[in-house]
């Protein structure tokens, strides 16, 4: 009984940290570096950030439900062929639904949502998580990935559009019923125009790293220094044990 | 072997599955894209005239009057129409389309040109809306593929001067820092505008004259002097109503541009062709000329020395009456050589591309000769249209180039005239042809300018070879 | 058709609107190979040979296939499907024909079916348009100018990022930035020196 109880509570921990492990430790972008070229191109505002993190939201998490029902059925030789082939029916369905349903999103997205095939992080995904493991563990590391994914480029975008802008415009390219901007900030700081173009996402994604990296340095730090006090201090003790010891037989033997 | 065609199996079956849902998912969505470009396409239209934002379009494939290409009418929530456009074809062939733009209660707001331009960069389309005064409302770049945010920084910088210009009279602000390729393709797109819109003023203005001007065509353009074409006036049934001689003279104040009308012998009256512009001392003093109007072109010898203008006016009123007398008797010579009484037998001659030459004689004096080539270049790429260029040269005993006269082309619209246009500076050419000449004969297309240039030299050299016989 | 458009088209693809730096294409191989120039240059070969092939290969396919049959929206699966094979096929023929070939090129081929750049490519050159500007078989001719140019550009970008990197390692970057980060400030840097090129054109 007290077990099995256990046993839930280590099964319902290992979905969370399933889900929770694209959006920090095992950042799509910011720790592995995949799927760079959307990152980079259609970040130049935060809403082209979150739809393009949608669309990946959709096709990662189905075809990583679908590889993983299928993933005994097809021989080794077929894998990877499979895998584009389904792959790029959900990109296909949801390069239709986009300009459908959302067509300026799919105008400033343009050539970047049919790449979405050729987007590591899916593949990735797929030959690596999702053919190995239960439908249920597939959808919720795709969903998990893809979110920690459109975080990072929601991060990106948001940063580009208010050092350019200031401001960050809404329901212009996502089918929202409103339609606005937040902050309004009219500094000359804040018009950097550099960072909608080209090079500002290079340089944002380039800043944002290297902080990330200092603050997984000091935390780094911070441990080893702790480790290191601890070290001396059990080496205190232990010195301390010593010489009462010495102290004691001296005494004793005295 | 079993193995290997269960493996084909799978392929085949995952193939199909994703082929099936791709399909029913395009059945499902295309034609929802499709009303939504149309929509796009349209709330343009409505977002540059300020109209009420439309909550739903429809489309009138077939409306009723003839020219009408298709209506789009615009409603809001409550049914309440908020705008209505008419597309009307056009003939010119950079105009891809023509839309009048009416709000919710009929009333015309003015016009929007969509025009079309392949540039190095791809396709250009540019919307040239204007108002009822030809003002310039908006211009607008509908699609592109330059580098978007290049795009960007012409239609913040570049295009907001062009706002409340009048198409008459439009001054291109800063050409120079804004000059890339998608700019210029701007530029065109607002003087295409405006040349069409001006060939429609330029319309009501002879009907100011003939009421029931429909067309007008510039039949002739003099070689010399102030008188500089003669522009012939059609009805709706193409039936020739007369004349206006459209004359220019600089005095010491402005450039004064004149409209002439002569029908049949008799004087119609002179305006001002550009009204606009003229000042109010000009346009007075062409009111005392309202006195010769309908009178027979014999009697006009107007006399009057009361401005700075009359002198201006009476000699330009008069060169075109001697010029309209002089048309009327040696109509067709004179086109060549402007005081040619009498025209000489047809020769044929054997030598492409040309095919014969005539004689043109002042009294007994030889001016010159005329000759009349022809060349079909089959069709050409797609700004041309090509097929038979026919056209006659004169040249004057000394080899030299008097006029050229282009009897048939295929081309149209903004080809054509930047063609004519062109032909000016092979005028006085004597000897062969340079790049020089041939680059600038081009503005309007090498292509053309290239086959005018062949048939100039080849009249040229025969004019040379009979010397010598 | 003059030469000026085969000269504008390899001009605008390798400088003007350079894949890596201003389309953003084939950013995964600039930020993954680009450590030594030798591989750098590995690299570009097998992209050059695949993107042009398969540009051809994919043109063809969406006018005699896909655009007689009014199923252009099946166009991205089959592309890839296209390119994939011929990475598969070059890859056999490679190794049949050439050993040390394959040894410089083989470990970039695989990589090269996820390589945004191939298929950016081949889905440009069909939106740029150039069979309605051209006609099919002119319109060829300028697509396939366009990828030999799009190539030489990322041939271009990645040799000079390389050796760019290469200086780098030895370089006193604070701990921080080293690595990727100042790599990618050098890229936005690289961006910006092109963004000068904008508009000549």
């Amino acid at each position: 009984m007290v077990q099995s109880t256990a046993k839930k509570k280590k099964a319902g921990n290992t979905y969370l940290t399933n889900f929770v492990k694209g959006f920090i430790r095992e950042n799509p972008i910011f720790v592995f570096l995949l799927g760079m070229c959307p990152a980079l191109a259609v970040t130049d505002s935060l809403e082209t950030g979150l739809g393009m993190g949608l669309l990946v939201v959709f096709v990662l998490t189905l075809s990583n439900i679908v590889v993983s029902l299928i993933k005994n059925l097809i021989p080794d030789e077929i894998r990877i062929p499979s895998y584009i082939v389904i792959i790029a029916t959900f990109v296909t369905i949801v390069e239709m639904l986009t300009e459908a349903f959302a067509p300026p999103l799919y105008e400033s997205l343009g050539i970047f949502i049919p790449l979405i095939v050729v987007n590591c992080l899916i593949m990735g995904r797929a030959t690596s998580f999702a053919s190995k493991n239960t439908v249920l563990m597939s959808a919720i590391d795709g969903l998990g990935m893809a979110l920690g994914f459109t975080v990072a480029l929601m991060l990106i975008g948001f940063s580009r559009e208010i050092l350019a802008t200031g401001a960050i415009g809404y329901g212009i390219y996502l089918p929202l019923p409103v339609e606005g901007s937040l902050f309004n900030l009219s500094y000359a700081l804040f018009n950097m125009e550099v960072f909608v173009g080209p090079a500002g996402g290079f340089l944002v994604i380039g800043i944002w790293l290297a902080v990330f990296n200092a603050i997984g340095q000091s935390k780094q730090r911070k441990k080893e220094e702790d480790r290191r006090r601890w070290i001396e201090k059990k080496k205190r003790e232990a010195a301390e044990r010593k010489r009462k010891k010495a102290m004691e037989s001296a005494g004793g033997s005295a | 072997m079993v193995y290997k065609l269960r493996i084909a199996l799978i392929l085949f079956v995952i193939g199909a599955l994703s082929g099936l849902s791709i399909v029913a998912v395009n059945s499902f969505t295309e034609d929802i894209i499709e009303q939504n470009y149309l929509r796009q396409e349209l709330e343009v239209y409505f977002d540059i005239f300020d109209l009420e934002k439309a909550e739903q379009f429809e489309v009138d494939d077939q409306p009723r009057d003839v020219y009408c290409r298709r209506e789009a009418r615009g409603y809001d929530a409550d049914r309440n129409k908020t705008g209505e456009l008419n597309f009307f074809c056009v003939e010119d062939d950079d105009v891809w389309e023509r839309a009048v733009v009416y709000d919710g209660n009929g009333t015309r707001l003015g016009q929007v040109f969509r025009i079309d331009h392949e540039n190095a960069h791809g396709e250009v389309i540019t919307l040239v809306a204007f108002d009822n005064n030809q003002d310039i409302v908006e211009v607008r770049i509908m699609r592109h593929t330059n580098t978007p945010n290049y795009v960007r920084r012409i239609e913040e910088n570049h295009l907001e001067p062009f706002k409340g210009q009048s198409l008459g009279d439009v001054s291109f602000y800063d050409g120079r820092t804004g000059a890339t390729v998608t700019y210029n393709s701007v530029v065109r797109a607002v003087n295409i505008t405006a040349d069409n819109v001006m060939a429609d003023r330029a319309l009501a203005d002879y009907r100011r004259f003939y009421p029931d001007a429909e067309s007008h065509e510039t039949v002739f353009r003099y070689p010399i002097g102030c008188i500089e074409a003669r522009i012939a006036i059609y009805d709706n049934d193409e039936n020739l109503l007369g004349y206006i001689y459209q004359a220019t003279k600089d005095n010491d104040h402005e450039a004064i541009t004149l409209n002439i009308a002569i029908q049949q012998g008799e004087f119609l009256g002179v305006k001002s062709a550009r009204e606009d512009l003229a000042s109010d001392e000009l346009l007075e003093a062409l009111e005392k000329y309202e006195a010769f109007e309908g009178e027979p072109i014999d009697n006009v010898a107007p006399d009057f020395d009361e401005t700075v203008y009359d002198e201006t006016i009476n000699h330009l009123v008069n060169q075109a009456i001697v010029r309209c007398q002089e048309d009327d008797e040696a109509r067709h010579i004179r086109q060549f050589f402007l005081w040619a009484t009498s025209m000489g037998e047809e020769v044929e001659i054997d030598e492409e591309p040309l095919l014969s030459y005539r004689p043109v004689y002042e009294n007994d004096t030889l001016l010159g000769h005329v000759y009349e080539a022809e060349i079909d270049t089959g069709p050409l790429s797609n700004t041309y249209e090509g097929g038979v260029f026919n056209v006659s040269v004169a040249v004057t005993p000394e080899g030299v180039v008097n006029n050229i006269v282009v009897n048939e082309i295929n081309e149209s619209g903004y080809v054509r005239d930047a063609l004519y246009d062109n032909l000016d500076i092979y005028r006085g050419i004597d000897g062969p042809l340079d790049e020089a000449t041939h680059s600038d004969a081009l503005a309007g297309g090498t292509t053309l300018g290239g086959v005018i240039n062949d048939i100039i030299e080849a009249a040229l050299a025969y004019e040379d070879a009979r010397e010598d016989d | 058709m003059s030469m000026t458009v085969f000269f504008v088209a390899i001009v605008s693809a390798m400088l003007i609107n350079n894949v890596v730096l201003m389309r953003f294409l084939g950013v995964c191989p600039f930020l993954g190979v680009s450590k030594k120039s030798e591989t750098a240059l590995g690299m570009s070969a097998a992209v050059m040979f695949v993107m042009v092939v398969g540009s051809i290969l994919t043109y063809l396919i969406y006018y005699f296939v896909l655009e007689p049959n009014d199923i252009t929206y099946i166009s991205t699966i089959a592309f890839i499907l296209v390119i994939a094979s011929l990475v598969q096929f070059v890859e056999m023929f490679i190794k049949k024909i050439s050993k040390k070939l394959y040894k410089a090129l083989g470990i970039y081929l695989p990589l090269i079916v996820t390589n945004c750049a191939i298929l950016g490519v081949a889905e440009l050159n069909i939106r740029e348009g150039y069979a309605a500007d051209y006609g099919i078989g002119q319109g060829l001719l300028v697509a396939t100018t366009s990828a030999i140019g799009a190539a030489l550009g990322f041939a271009l970008v990645i040799f000079a990022f390389s050796s760019i990197r290469e200086r780098l390692d030895a370089a006193n970057v604070p701990k921080a930035w080293k690595g990727i980060p100042i790599s990618l400030i050098v890229a936005g840097i690289m961006a910006l020196a092109f963004l000068g090129l904008e508009g000549i054109v």
